[in-house]
């Protein structure tokens, strides 16, 4: 092709230079080229190479269907793979790079693979690369594959994008006369409209046409329309594309104006969607069709109207159709020789060796560096398929159109097979009634396409031929999706747009069947590919799933605490700036000796209240709830159906019709969501009312042996020297609520002391001056940790996994004991549920002072045949023992004590000895009961 | 064993108000939360006769109540109400007046900023102010003007709510 | 293990052999004599064992049941188009990093199979043993990463608790900057883990599986079985009546409405797992990688595009498409894990339907109905086990009972409360 620019013709402003380089060279363009155009009006021919053979490719398509020119683009610092040239506008500073072609895809020294093309057949690699290995041949194949090249230089440039939520009534895609016509029709109604189009430029295939409609100049047509829906309240976004239709009338859309401006995906909820998509061409099948200088002739009409770009200097029609009838006239008036070649005097065949210089009609030769083509109209319908709406085949137009489909939906213009401008329109204006295409109104003339003098090309990018699926045929690769897999037919970039309809029709002769019977695939979203980074918004580092925060964590921050996230929180994991280890240790043995104190708040509490409050959570809890009295504190655990243990914490009964469930600060959300289900299934709503309260109160531990001394110093508007362990009392605290409930996770007295939120900070700088006299300490989850192992108290999901049952756990009571109907309890009694070999919770012990590794097992038997009866689950070093402590989960381990037994842990051994899963103060004699 | 400490920025559990484009966002204090679940019936004689807020309308004053599911309201005002279960009125109530940060965003781009989040429009009702974002459920009104919308977060998450709104795209 | 009857290939005049010597001899006549892969046939009236559903896992089952057992008179019948339901949509990960010892039993005896398949069927399955890590992102992630890696090298596969320092090296484009939301520690390494080439799974069992004599039938659905006696006689069709001595339905996500027919319900639930694909790019990334914090797996498939997934949709439904919520989680997982993803484009992106049973283990063996065997409930995980499943299936349908791989997955497992939870494996009670 030798393209060129009209010296006056085209929407791009020639006073406004865009300078750009491709590949290393300067050159420019003017403002509202796409890459595509500036490099044609620089005589750019050879833009691409194909995938699997490496053949010289030039543009095809007008903008989206274009499968053959994609460029590698850096601007400023972003880096750009895989741009499709006809749909990236142009922006000063680009540097361009073709892509798959070494080192450009004008001069790629991979063009000679197109010699060994015979031994390269479509699927060809499941016939070989087996032996000796394939993974002998799989880099190489790699590194052959890929189209562009990812640069990750410089992420941080990168616009993030935004996200949006809309409603509106009538979306219309797509800003041509159909959608314009639609748009307004749709306004008129009162309906709350919104016309979209991927274009810069509304007018569709009549932007920067000369023509005119309905008597109208089109620029007139158009600029009238866009007026009338401004004045009536009517939206209009241009660049945005609709690329996908979701559930319950969601569609899609991407707006964006050029690679480096912040993109924006919009989630539309639509009561209407008018489909007005219009058409692309179908590639006429001759042979050596890929040739540069073979257009689709849509395209060409484009490339002139809006760019000026003239493309060729003898420009051949080949067009079966009448489609297209001005284009003759109207190249040449732009300056080209047009041969109008008849499609009825028989099949042609393009010459030329890199790009076009003649086409053969039987005996006929003409010279041409230019042939626009076209064997009929292919309606756009990727948007109707997506929706649910169906597709039939017309036979006589060889193409698809819509048939039966949501009644949401409507398909207006030639994207419904209305192919002249009046009908179009007609459609438009009466676009609820959906208008039947008319069946006299298009005629294309019936190609024979013969192979003969070269190869036919079907998919242009991914390579295949129509031998190719002439060879699927007869390997019997026959289903629509079959074929696509098998040959890889409408798999590249440009998913199938101009090569699904050949292909279905080459297939429908090889198996003899009609086009209708070969099927057609499904067309899934995105319509065009869309840029990942569109689709996280704002969602990166910090804002993705950030952490809950604690009321005093600027108390933790003074006290110079390490902060660490547990369960979705982020608290304190340890204080001070020494090595965390000695941190922990310090804070284990203060908490053992004087007094500490610990932020609680992530504490699950959830109020439970109502008449059938007890008989609720007597249901919902494996222990016995409903001997619980007011004032009365109780463990218990929550089972799953399947009799697992999901939640371990305390119950306090407030009064017969309140309760406060404490659940594990990771899964108060998860239980609240539990309760919720249970309280509506097997029981009366309207008796039972769960309120999450975790967020108002602040809950602040005092625990050791000091306690209760710090605890009877401070004025708490009640009485605590009676309130024994595992018992609960309100009082105030400076004139505002207070509970307090003597529960412990170290085995020392402690008093969990909720306030409301707003009143943490008064709590804990009042404990901290109160506390000092009794050498008060704060200490974090890590110290927590060790304290809670040393008296074997567990943490669920740790200590226990998702086959855990409370027997395992020694808690055996109320499987034996308990009569009434609890969640779980039938799982409990299944033959697993009762065997003998189950995991149970230990203690581990080893010589030394080093702690075992946690996720070492415990195995039996020697090197082949080891076999592991457990795990440990939890192991530190316990500074109050001077020595390492462990919990694990032991096959049988209950009948094991003191046993000596063999841990294993990436790949070397220890024995250990098998203990009470408890190691400080046995008799319990730390609690202040 | 890592400090995680700088890689949060402090959460201070108050801000200075935010001007972005065409919106403002700022903390505000109201009076008494409380969340009551009952039947309807039982509710409203219990409570007082106030009004009950649903999606778009406009809440006024400073005494009003949220719905926010068939069986529950969160009352917003200056009175104080007997937590725990009232059994004469078949009502359950909890303060939770120190569960939430209120936001207030308003501006005439304020639900635009919403709607990056949520789907929310004026023209689609909806009797609960329940609104799901990710893991967060806040509760969401026009309070006084129609530019102005109230969001009720719970207080652990309101830091991370605040960043989201104040991060430009 | 098991005793493995080697595949003897007869030169069979019906179907030519693959190789790149028997491309470079068809390309002399432009490859017009490349045989069918499979035949298309018409289903006879009657068959030793009838499978229903032509997916990886019915293909293989056939395909055993000729080639191990000898038992050659088999239908294998497919609604659709071979291949086309999960065989055909998933994210083509094979590995077998599984936590109990019957789980890795299982899994590994795929991946054992899966190492000499392309020979045995002489089909470029393309498996890439390219390794799989599964990342740990906290010191609690790396305890349970400990954890399986110990439980994997004691059940018998390969296995290695990798540290940051190893990750980095290996697998350099993912996340290590101290911004990243989920600092990456290390985690569970396993090197014979890889993909492979979904389609050519079905394909290459789909024509092994025909040259041993085995009828697969497509387009023919199943619209109900015939049971006389107590015992099921075979099904009644689009195509008529088709008797068989023993029936087996292998039909994943719509194994549910079949069992209805057959008079029994499975503890099954349907959900929709979306896999996505972007643009073909050049080599990035070498491996598979997956991390539970971010949501996210991924892999690069040999054609160029960075094939990921995540999580099932909130939604369980039949409908085989996904919603954006799950699409944005999912891509946003992808790329604060692996930042250069942030330039790709998204080419395509579909849902396949998974059947996930209660403890997330699949169902091999008999059902309720006498004559009537089943393989499903894969979940997300089916690809994988396609040689496995397929292997273990055929051995139930020739002996009449179970190998000791598939013992411990019969359906009678619930009533016994015996689960294989790999889900709670992970310490998640579910």
């Amino acid at each position: 092709m030798t393209s060129f620019r009209h010296t006056s013709w085209g929407q791009v402003d020639r006073q406004k230079s865009i300078p750009f380089t491709y590949h290393g060279k300067a050159m420019s363009g003017y403002a509202g080229d796409t890459v595509a155009s500036a490099l044609m009006a620089n005589g750019e021919t050879i833009v691409g190479r194909s995938f699997k053979y490496h053949r010289p490719r030039g543009f095809w398509g007008a903008s989206w269907e274009e499968p053959n020119g994609f460029f590698d683009i850096q601007v400023g610092q972003q880096h750009f793979t895989n741009c499709q040239g006809t749909s990236t506008q142009l922006l000063a500073g680009m540097s361009i790079q073709s892509i798959n072609g070494f080192p450009s895809a004008r001069y790629d020294i991979k063009g000679g693979l197109d010699l060994l093309q015979r031994f390269m057949p479509a699927g060809f690699y499941y016939k070989t690369f087996m032996a000796p290995d394939w993974h002998l041949f799989e880099p190489s194949i790699r590194h052959m594959a890929g189209m562009g090249r990812l640069n990750g230089e410089n992420l941080h440039a990168d616009s993030l994008s935004q996200k949006q939520f809309r409603n509106v009534q009538t979306l219309v895609v797509g800003a041509g006369i159909a959608g314009l016509e639609a748009a307004y029709q749709a306004a008129k109604a009162g309906q709350r409209v919104l016309l979209v189009d991927d274009k810069a430029n509304p007018g569709g295939s009549y932007y920067g046409g000369q023509g005119l409609i309905e008597e109208q100049a089109s620029a007139d047509w158009i600029a009238q329309r866009l007026a009338a829906l401004q004045a009536m309240g009517a939206e209009v976004m241009l660049s945005t594309t609709a690329f996908g239709i979701y559930d319950h009338q969601l569609v899609a859309l991407a707006q964006q104006d050029n690679l480096t401006s912040t993109s924006k995906l919009i989630k539309l909820r639509v009561e209407h969607l008018i489909i007005a998509t219009g058409c692309i061409d179908r590639p006429l099948l001759f042979a050596n069709n890929d040739l540069p200088g073979i257009c689709s002739a849509h395209a060409a009409r484009t490339w002139l109207q809006s760019y000026g770009i003239v493309a060729g200097q003898r420009i051949g029609l080949a067009i079966n159709h009448r489609g297209y009838a001005e284009l003759s006239k109207q190249f040449t008036a732009a300056g080209a020789e047009v041969v109008d070649i008849n499609l009825n005097n028989g099949p042609i065949s393009a010459h030329g060796w890199r790009q076009l210089k003649s086409v053969k009609q039987g005996r006929q030769q003409h010279q041409l560096d230019s042939l626009l083509t076209s064997a009929s109209l292919t309606p756009v319908l990727s948007l109707w398929s997506q929706a649910g709406g169906q597709l039939k085949w017309h036979a006589q137009w060889q193409t698809m159109l819509p048939a039966d489909g949501p009644a949401w939906c409507h398909v207006v213009g030639s994207a419904a097979g209305h192919f002249g401008d009046a009908e179009c329109l007609h459609s438009s204006r009466h676009y609820a009634q959906r208008i039947p295409h008319k069946d006299t109104a298009f005629v294309i003339v019936n190609q024979q396409p013969n192979d003969n003098q070269g190869r036919q090309w079907v998919d242009f990018q991914n390579d295949v031929t129509s031998k190719d699926i002439a060879l699927a045929a007869r390997e019997n690769y026959t289903s629509v999706e079959h074929l696509k897999r098998y040959t890889t037919l409408g798999m590249a970039i440009d998913q199938g747009k101009s090569s699904n309809i050949n292909a279905l029709m080459l297939m429908a002769e090889c198996t003899n069947k009609p086009v209708a019977a070969v099927g057609t695939t499904k067309f899934r979203p995105p319509f065009t590919p869309q840029p990942l980074s569109m689709y996280r918004g704002k969602s990166s580092g910090k804002l993705l799933n950030p952490p809950k925060r604690l009321p005093l964590e600027q108390e933790h921050r003074h006290m110079q605490a390490a902060l660490k996230e547990y369960g979705g929180w982020l608290r304190p994991a340890w204080y001070g700036t020494q090595a965390w280890d000695q941190a922990v240790n310090q804070e284990v043995l203060h908490a053992r000796t004087k007094v500490a104190l610990l932020d609680a708040t992530p504490l699950g509490k959830i109020e439970v209240m109502g008449p059938d409050a007890k008989a609720f959570l007597n249901f919902v809890y494996y222990n016995n709830m409903a001997s619980l009295t007011a004032g009365q504190i109780r463990y218990g655990f929550m089972l799953t159906e399947k009799g697992v243990v999901f939640d371990d914490g305390v119950l306090t009964c407030i009064n017969n019709h309140h309760y406060l469930v404490s659940c594990s600060s990771s899964h108060a959300d998860g239980v609240e969501g539990w309760l919720e289900a249970w309280r509506q299934d097997g029981h009366n709503p309207e008796r039972i009312f769960i309120h999450n309260t975790t967020a108002q109160w602040a809950t602040l531990t005092i625990t050791g042996p000091a306690a209760k001394s710090l605890m009877q110093s401070m004025d708490w508007g009640v009485d605590l020297d009676n309130l024994a362990h595992m018992q609960f009392t309100q009082g105030s605290f400076k004139q505002h609520p207070v509970r307090i409930a003597r529960v412990s996770f170290t085995g020392h007295t402690s008093y969990e002391i909720s306030v409301p939120s707003s009143q943490a900070k008064s709590l804990w700088h009042t404990l901290l001056e109160q506390g000092k006299p009794f050498d008060i300490a704060p200490i974090g989850l890590e110290a927590l940790s060790v304290l809670r192992a040393e008296k074997g108290f567990i943490i669920i999901g740790k200590d226990t996994d998702g086959e855990t049952m409370p027997q395992d756990l020694g808690f055996a009571g109320p499987l034996r004991n308990k009569t009434q109907a609890y969640i779980g309890d039938r799982s409990l009694r299944l033959e697993k549920a009762q065997g003998t070999n189950r995991q149970q919770l230990v203690g581990i012990t080893v010589n030394g002072q080093q702690p075992l590794a946690t996720g070492a097992h415990i195995v039996t038997g020697e090197l082949e045949n080891k076999q592991s009866i457990g795990y440990v689950t939890s192991s530190y070093f316990s500074p109050t023992l001077n020595a390492p402590i462990a919990l694990a989960l032991v096959k049988n381990g209950h009948q094991r004590m003191n046993q000596k037994v063999t841990v294993f842990n990436q790949g070397s051994q220890l024995i250990a000895t098998v203990t009470q899963p408890t190691f400080v103060d046995l008799e319990g004699n730390f609690i202040d009961a | 064993m890592r400090n995680d400490s700088p890689r949060w920025h402090t959460y201070e559990s108050s801000w200075p108000t935010y001007n972005g484009d065409g919106f403002s966002l700022s903390e505000i204090h109201l009076g008494k939360q409380y969340i009551v679940s009952g039947l309807q019936k039982n509710m409203s004689s219990y409570m007082g006769d106030l009004p009950t807020i649903s999606w778009p309308d406009i809440a006024m004053g400073s005494n009003y109540l949220l719905n926010l599911r068939r069986d529950r309201v969160l009352f917003v005002g200056e009175k104080s109400f007997p937590e725990g279960w009232q059994h004469d009125h078949h009502i359950a109530i909890s303060d939770v007046s120190d569960a939430y940060h209120v936001f207030k965003l308003a501006g005439d781009a304020a639900l635009q900023q919403l709607k990056q989040l949520i789907n929310l429009d004026i023209d689609q009702a909806s009797a609960s102010l329940v609104r799901m974002v990710g893991q967060h459920e806040l509760i969401i009104y026009r309070h006084q003007e129609e530019d102005t919308f109230l969001i009720h977060v719970l207080r652990p998450q309101a830091e991370a709510l605040w960043q989201y709104l104040t991060t430009k795209s | 293990m098991y005793t493995y009857v080697h595949n003897k290939q007869e030169a069979d005049p019906m179907t030519l052999p693959y190789s790149a010597w028997q491309i470079a001899k068809q390309s002399l006549t432009n490859h017009k004599n490349w045989t069918p892969a499979w035949r298309t046939k018409q289903p006879k009236k009657h068959y030793d064992v009838i499978v229903i559903g032509a997916g990886g896992h019915g293909l293989a089952t056939a395909y055993y049941l000729a080639t191990q057992h000898n038992i050659k008179h088999v239908a294998v019948l497919e609604k659709n188009w071979l291949g086309g339901g999960n065989t055909g949509r998933n994210t083509t990960a094979i590995r077998s990093n599984y936590f109990y010892p019957e789980s890795v039993a299982l899994y590994d005896l795929s991946v054992r199979l899966y190492e000499n398949l392309s020979a045995e069927l002489n089909y470029n399955v393309m498996f890439s043993q390219r390794g799989m890590l599964v990342m740990a992102h906290s010191e609690a992630e790396m305890e349970m990463a400990s954890r399986m890696t110990n439980a994997m090298q004691i059940n018998g596969t390969d296995a290695e608790l990798w540290g940051r320092k190893k990750t980095a090296k290996r697998i350099p484009v993912l996340n290590y900057s101290d911004t990243a939301r989920y600092p990456i520690h290390g985690g569970v390494w396993q090197s014979r883990a890889g993909t492979g080439r979904h389609d050519a799974v079905a394909w290459g069992y789909a024509r092994a599986a025909d040259k041993a004599g085995v009828d697969i039938i497509q387009n023919c659905e199943v619209t109900d079985f015939i049971v006389e006696g107590g015992r099921c006689q075979g099904v009644n069709t689009q195509l008529g009546e088709i008797r068989g001595e023993q029936t087996a339905m292998v039909v994943a996500g719509h194994s549910s409405p079949l069992a209805s027919l057959a008079g029994f319900s499975l503890p099954l639930h349907s959900y929709a797992l979306q896999a996505f694909v972007t643009e073909p790019i050049k080599p990035v990334l070498d491996t598979v990688v997956f991390s539970p914090s971010y949501g996210t797996y991924v892999s690069q498939s040999d054609k160029g595009g960075l094939v990921f997934g995540g999580a099932l949709d909130r939604v369980p439904s039949y409908g085989q498409k996904g919603n954006l919520p799950m699409q944005e989680q999912v891509i946003t997982g992808l790329i604060e894990m692996m930042p250069i993803a942030q330039r790709a484009k998204l080419l395509r992106h579909w849902a396949g339907i998974v059947d996930v049973t209660p403890d997330s283990s699949p169902l091999i063996g008999g059902t309720p109905l006498p004559g009537l065997a089943l393989n499903c409930g894969w979940g997300t995980g089916g690809f994988k086990a396609i040689p496995a499943g397929g292997f273990l299936t055929a051995h139930y349908l020739a002996k009449g009972g179970h190998h000791e791989i598939s013992k411990p997955f019969d359906l009678s497992r619930f009533e016994r409360g015996e689960l294989i939870d790999e889900g709670a494996a992970s310490g998640i009670a579910h």
